[in-house]
């Protein structure tokens, strides 16, 4: 059984069912009725929503090659941080379990090195600590702030 | 980042996690896959993360999905551990001599972030703790008398369903009662107490401290007996028996599977128990049980150094100290060498071991005892 999704961008990509349900949230739809018609996900763009069913693909197909998915996992997550970023928004929305963790896995070992201060710049979180705050983490952590 | 393409999270209700932010995703489920001395330098960024950082919750969550081995405790003779780390930045621990133990200490054996020590004197009490988090734990004593230099393997495996971390610890010690023959006491964190097993090895083998290592519910020791070999004591089976193997070398797991790592000539082999289940055929049966999954040549490596070319006697010497996961560390005299099975690189260590070295690989977890 084949289903139909629009990305932001208006495109329609025509999967088949079983490719489709590795979403939790679309598996929802299913159930419940309500994936008759053309299924909307403004969140997602066409570019990032082709990937995300080329994983949801390649899982069903190598569902049973334990070591053919793993090397595809590690080729598929070889992407820069703009898509890997993409990739990780799109699988939390449409709830694929394991993109989200594999895409995650990949931002965790982007970020292992970074200083608070380049965290910070990198995700645009905004500093709520005080001079005095910073200052005590630090001295009580002192060890994890030297190489 | 693209700011056009962030999902507006004005929108929906902010319980509604369809609208996450990309920093509340990467908060929510990327910093579980991080080693905890990165968690603890980023307690530092803001309210929300040190918050996230400092709970149990979270602790168990990231002793569930952080397990690679970075970094190393080694130790030689009574002196005070010392810590090798991959990845200095990111791997670490605050006190890499054990000095918030009560006592002095001998390493034994480690697990997936909990590492298992013996006190020096008196009745040389068994630790368990989390070096990271410098959380200890003093065992009962045991009820039979392990010897000097005991055979231990610790076994912790991180569950979704455990909050408090289970483990085992296992003791492979000489009879009192009969020559030539080992007993096996096993220490269970849920009980809280130890039990001495019915089941007993016979038949003339050594179990070697600080060679074993746990897969699956089954605990293999390397012996020392004639040619080498190995041995194992089957947790759900309570059974004890030799197993056959060609290869002597440093016991690993990899994959979920038994492998065997030594040092030839000049190339480093790893072979895999791909049949487990010959365990329950007869003491010497030859099927076979093991392949061949990796060899790698030493000789045209031009950054590795003069090699010496290793001998038959390179195990007893230690020639391959670690080889578990992705990871090959393996000794030419003094000085260490990596190999990551994954990207195929070699790599040095840049510190200098003893001959009778401990070595342990060790897990930057947060798990909470």
């Amino acid at each position: 059984m084949a289903l139909e999704l629009k990305s932001s961008d208006n495109k329609i990509f025509e999967v088949e069912e079983l490719v489709a349900v590795q979403s939790e949230t679309i598996k929802s739809l299913v159930e419940d009725g309500c994936a008759d018609n053309v299924i909307p996900l403004p969140n997602v763009d066409s570019k990032t929503l082709e990937l995300v069913l080329d994983w949801c693909k390649n899982h069903v197909d190598m569902k049973l090659d334990e070591e053919k998915l793993k090397e595809y996992e590690d080729k598929f997550i070889e992407v820069d941080q703009a898509v890997l970023y993409d990739l990780l928004l799109a699988a939390n929305y449409l709830n694929i379990k394991d993109l989200l963790n594999r895409a995650c896995q990949k931002v965790a070992d982007m970020l292992k090195g970074k200083t608070p201060e380049q965290i910070r710049e990198t995700l645009n979180i905004v500093n709520d600590f005080s001079p005095e705050e910073e200052e005590e983490i630090r001295k009580e952590n002192l060890w994890a702030f030297e190489e | 980042m693209d700011q056009g393409r962030r999902p507006n999270k004005f929108i929906a209700n902010r319980n509604n996690k369809i609208y996450m932010d990309l920093k509340d995703i990467i908060r929510e489920h990327a910093l579980p896959f991080l080693p905890a001395k990165s968690l603890f330098r980023f307690k530092g960024v803001c309210r929300d993360w040190k918050l996230q950082i400092s709970t149990p919750f979270f602790a168990h969550n990231q002793s569930n999905n952080f397990h690679r081995v970075m970094g190393f405790f080694c130790q030689s003779q009574s002196k005070p551990p010392s810590f090798i780390s991959l990845d200095p930045n990111s791997c670490g621990i605050p006190d890499p001599s054990l000095q918030f133990l009560p006592e002095p200490v001998d390493i034994r054996t480690s697990s997936n972030g909990l590492l298992c020590c013996q006190g020096r004197t008196g009745e040389q009490p068994y630790y368990i703790c989390n070096p990271a988090t410098k959380q200890w734990k003093k065992l009962p004593k045991p009820t039979a008398n392990h010897g000097s230099n005991p055979a231990l393997v610790l076994i912790f495996e991180p569950s979704l369903l455990n909050f408090i971390a289970e483990y085992k610890l296992i003791c492979a010690f000489p009879s009192a009662d009969f020559d030539n023959a080992y007993e096996f006491e096993i220490y269970s964190s849920s009980e809280g107490s130890w039990t001495i097993s019915r089941e007993m090895f016979f038949g003339g083998a050594m179990f070697m401290p600080c060679s074993g290592v746990h897969v699956n519910g089954i605990v293999y020791w390397l012996s020392k007996m004639g040619g080498g070999g190995i041995v194992f004591f089957d947790l759900t089976m309570e059974r004890t028996q030799r197993l056959y193997s060609s290869q002597n070398g440093c016991l690993g797991v990899m994959d979920g599977k038994l492998t065997v790592t030594s040092a030839y000539g000049q190339a480093l082999t790893v072979n895999v128990l791909s049949n487990s289940y010959t365990n329950t055929m007869g003491m010497n049966s030859r099927v076979k049980a093991w392949d061949r999954k990796l060899h790698v040549n030493l000789s045209d490596r031009s950054e590795l150094g003069p090699l010496p070319s290793y001998t038959h006697s390179a195990h007893d010497q230690g020639a391959v100290l670690f080889a578990s996961g992705d990871v090959i560390v393996f000794r030419c005299d003094r000085a260490l060498h990596t190999y990551d099975m994954k990207t195929k690189e070699f790599g040095r260590l840049s510190c200098e071991i003893d001959n009778d070295v401990r070595f342990f690989g060790y897990v930057n977890s947060l798990v909470e005892i």
